[in-house]
């Protein structure tokens, strides 16, 4: 990190290379689109690096990465929405039968579906707890929020997706 | 479906990045390092400067009458250190608001 702040540029290579996985999965969470994932995750890489002075050292260097990926996500999703496509719409228009699913690669594009469909509040908790394996803590300061407050909104979060899947589940059989 | 179910949907990393985009990141990196940054606003001269002016424009003010008998007290003068003043009172909310 220090190589890059002396002005090695070479050395923001290994930061990209450690990286690039969890920005793009990130950014594929938010918008359900490979490319755009990547688009987004390398607009993400060019403003840490702009902005690489003002990470506090207080902080993580993954927890100010991601803070600043998510807000731009967020802003970039905002400005333009990704297509999704919801579980009813999915239910109605005769979609691949959940019980014949489960356990198999599209149960994974259900729930993403699903969680991309979610109001941010909740959304972003969820994607950030599970990206971040399950940490807490983490998840939490990356959002900036106090952990009683993620907790409080990944347990209603959880709560509408179960709600949801279960409903898109039960309407298939 | 059950809350495990959910849960690995969750935790899988669908998308691996293309060959080419780290590639591809490096060279925007590359680009943007090598265009110049732009030349930051002298700050802190500003300050002196300005606070050289207000501390003129304050001595003229608080000696109207003795600076209108000497020759320095010229009309015209005297105008100038007015005008030049409020440019450096002008700076003075700028500055700060850029050390906040």
């Amino acid at each position: 990190m220090q190589a890059v702040l002396n002005g090695d540029i070479d050395a923001f290579e290994s930061i990209v290379e450690r990286w690039k996985r969890p920005l793009v999965n990130l950014a594929y969470r938010y918008c359900l689109d490979p490319g755009r994932a990547e688009d987004l995750a390398q607009e993400a890489f060019l403003r840490a690096f702009r902005y690489l002075r003002s990470w506090r050292r207080d902080a993580a260097f993954s927890t100010w990465l991601f803070a600043l990926a998510s807000n731009l996500y967020r802003t970039e999703l905002k400005r333009l929405p990704p297509r999704t496509e919801s579980l009813d719409r999915v239910v109605a228009a005769g979609g691949p039968d959940p019980e014949a699913l489960l356990g198999g690669r599209e149960i994974a594009s259900a729930v993403r579906a699903a969680v991309a469909a979610l109001p941010g509040k909740y959304r972003d908790p969820i994607m950030h707890y599970y990206l971040h394996e399950q940490d807490l803590a983490l998840s939490a300061a990356v959002l900036g929020m106090p952990e009683g407050t993620f907790k409080a909104r990944l347990a209603r979060g959880r709560a509408l997706l179960r709600d949801r899947l279960g409903r898109w589940a039960g309407g298939r059989r | 479906m059950t809350e495990d179910q959910i849960r690995r949907g969750l935790l899988l990393e669908p998308v691996e990045p293309s060959a080419a985009f780290q590639a591809r990141v490096m060279r925007r990196i590359r680009q943007e390092a090598a265009t110049l940054p732009p030349i930051p606003f002298p700050w802190r001269r500003a300050l002196w400067i300005a606070l050289a002016l207000v501390a003129g424009f304050a001595a003229l003010l608080f000696q109207p009458e003795a600076a209108a008998e000497s020759q320095i007290a010229d009309k015209w003068l005297w105008l100038w250190g007015a005008a030049a003043g409020s440019v450096g009172v002008a700076f003075l909310p700028l500055w700060l608001l850029r050390l906040r």
